[in-house]
């Protein structure tokens, strides 16, 4: 049993093979070393971001915690102890980034909600969490109008996170120097990704997507948030890549940053069209949590499926292709522990 | 990237948002035509691939239709927020067609300068080369007044032009269609409005029409699609017919290619409606 130099000992819990510990003990290291680092970045590209394999595994299959009820506080505690916990999570040391989608200062389900980010910041510093930083990267500062701050503005993120103590991450898309480049040779496209310093850099990842439709992505959830972590010219390119190639890039900007979790406010969520005018469907009352966001993505589709008529969960079959064929998770529902929770 | 190329990609960008951006346009009121609501913070506008920055992946769907510029400004009345978009396309069908992409069936009413999908929360209208978004800042509802009111306004101000919701109707002359159901697709991003038509090989695809039509038999959906080349739609439709459809029956002719899909109606009965729709084909302007 290894120790780290911010948490305590590694969970002996986590199973899988010889290789999955060794990988395991790798990125856990990789993460230590990661944070003695400056924030820089090399002119070479790097590797994809050094992230934890998923902790949260029950019997050789990824785990999925599907709670149901209101309160977003109540549906984040329940979640989180069933999924094993944030301990899982300890060897990523005391720091997390959340990733919520900012993507216009429209309010919930278009982007992630005010209370259930409050709630989780709460429950997150209860568990011994020192520092929490909120990234999004909507905007830039090189026009008033544009700037990355607006909408968390609009939305209220901004005073709120000064009132819990967070920090905010608002990522310029346009400046150059505060991405770092990352580059896998399995992607689609053979060219390097910028991706935000701060999420390369961060010992531990969150995101928290809304579920909603998305007029070139058909669904946007756990893979898609990721087209804010990278800089506005990969956006740019993988929207002009046709066919299957969006959907592949767009994988592999979530492939870049790997987050350790993802926890979807599914408590409403956004129909037939989007990402920004659409139905919204309230009484949805579902929040899934998962260390594998191909599962999510996969159990989100029959969800939105659920609520419309007009999505079908073919609709992503390529991106969950392309991110299994990654190594990203499983899109295989039946390979997957679902547990549901009710509050 | 150097400095100094980012300094010039800088102010390429700057000079690239500012250019047609300059001067607000004359269709939107001025603070004594409006009732109960005030301008609030400055007009923004975007042009071309900057619209990207404000609805990110949403502008991917605008730029199919031939997006143009966006103006938005917001406006207060006592304690709410109302946001005017103005999306300014190509040309009138454009503006129609993101229109009948966005509009909620059986939304439609008339309001004192004609047709527009009004929901609790947002009132969407087309007139001449624009499409206008009129929504509640908090997507709450209760000001569908203020709206309604806002969206008449502005409207008042756009010429009828050669589109607007009437076009979508009129370019359809087939039998039994519901009227309101129309959808004008000018790309593939389009067709992922449908599952079933999501499936469709895009390649070569130009524009389609999406409606649906009432018969005896049941309800059942139409698309008629056209591509570029003869040769292009017969690649689409032997890719189609490799696969099974259940409930979609197809037909091409020439460089036409229409699909029509019907839950639990007779086969027999959607292969009769794809050859119907052939005949009578769309009402080009």
């Amino acid at each position: 049993m290894s120790k780290t130099r911010n948490g305590p000992p590694l969970e002996a819990s986590v199973r899988g093979t010889a290789g999955d510990r060794r990988q395991f003990l790798k990125a856990s290291l990789g993460a230590v070393a990661a944070s003695l680092l400056p924030m820089s970045c090399s002119r070479l590209a790097l590797p994809r971001r050094n992230s934890l394999p998923n902790p949260f595994v029950l019997d050789g299959k990824p785990l999925l915690v599907v709670v149901i009820g209101d309160d977003p506080a109540t549906m984040i505690e329940a979640g989180l102890e069933a999924l094993g916990g944030m301990r899982k999570l300890a060897s990523r040391g005391k720091e997390a980034l959340l990733k919520p989608n900012y993507v216009v200062g429209r309010p919930y389900p278009i982007t992630t909600a005010l209370d259930f980010t409050s709630s989780l910041v709460g429950y997150l510093k209860k568990v011994g969490l020192l520092k929490i930083g909120i990234y999004e990267s909507p905007g830039s500062r090189l026009f008033t109008p544009m700037r990355p701050e607006t909408n968390m503005e609009i939305l209220g993120v901004i005073a709120e996170a000064r009132k819990l103590g967070v920090e905010i991450v608002a990522g310029d898309l346009f400046a150059r120097d505060e991405f770092c480049l990352v580059y896998d040779p399995s992607w689609s496209m053979k060219t390097p990704v910028g991706v935000h310093k701060r999420l390369i850099h961060a010992g531990l990842v969150i995101n928290i997507p809304v579920l909603k439709r998305h007029s070139a992505a058909g669904m946007t959830c756990a893979l898609k948030n990721h087209f804010g972590s990278v800089m506005m010219a990969d956006r740019l390119v993988a929207h002009k890549q046709e066919g299957k190639g969006f959907d592949r890039r767009l994988v592999e900007f979530a492939d870049a940053v790997r987050p350790e979790l993802t926890l979807v406010d599914a408590r409403s969520i956004l129909a037939r069209s989007g990402p920004e005018n659409g139905d919204v469907v309230s009484g949805v009352r579902r929040m899934i949590l998962s260390g594998d966001m191909v599962a999510v993505d996969a159990y989100c589709a029959n969800l939105l499926a659920e609520h419309d008529a007009t999505f079908s969960p073919e609709m992503i079959s390529e991106q969950l292709r392309h991110a299994q064929s990654l190594g990203l998770g499983q899109p295989d529902l039946s390979q997957v522990q679902i547990v549901e929770v009710t509050t | 990237m150097t400095r100094r190329a980012q300094s010039t990609g800088a102010l390429l960008l700057g000079l690239f948002c500012i250019w047609g951006c300059s001067k607000a346009p004359a269709f939107l009121p001025r603070k004594d035509e409006i009732q109960n609501l005030k301008p609030s913070g400055s007009l923004k506008c975007y042009r071309g691939q900057t619209l990207y920055v404000y609805i990110n992946g949403g502008a991917d769907l605008f730029h199919e239709y031939g997006f143009q510029r966006l103006w938005v400004q917001t406006y207060k009345n006592s304690d709410r927020e109302i946001v005017l978009e103005a999306y300014e396309m190509t040309d009138g069908p454009g503006a129609a067609g993101i229109y009948s992409h966005m509009r909620r069936p059986g939304s439609e009413q008339a309001l004192t300068t004609g047709l527009a999908s009004v929901t609790e929360t947002q009132v969407l209208a087309t007139r001449d080369r624009f499409t206008l978004v009129v929504r509640a800042g908090d997507m709450l509802p209760g000001i569908e007044g203020d709206l309604k009111g806002l969206c008449d306004q502005v409207c008042s101000k756009l010429p009828e032009g050669s589109a607007g919701p009437s076009f979508l109707g009129n370019s359809l002359p087939w039998e039994g269609r519901i009227p309101g159901t129309e959808v004008l697709i000018r790309g593939p991003l389009g067709l992922r409005i449908r599952p079933w038509a999501a499936q469709i090989h895009a390649e070569g695809f130009r524009e389609g029409w999406l409606a649906s039509c009432q018969s005896a038999e049941g309800d059942a959906e139409v698309l008629w699609t056209k591509f570029a080349s003869q040769e292009q739609a017969s690649k689409s439709f032997a890719s189609w017919t490799s696969q099974s459809h259940p409930d979609v029956a197809s037909a091409l002719k020439e460089d036409i290619l229409v699909f029509a899909q019907g839950k639990e109606l007779p086969a027999s009965f959607l292969e009769t409606l794809c050859q119907r729709i052939l005949e009578q084909g769309v009402r080009t302007p």
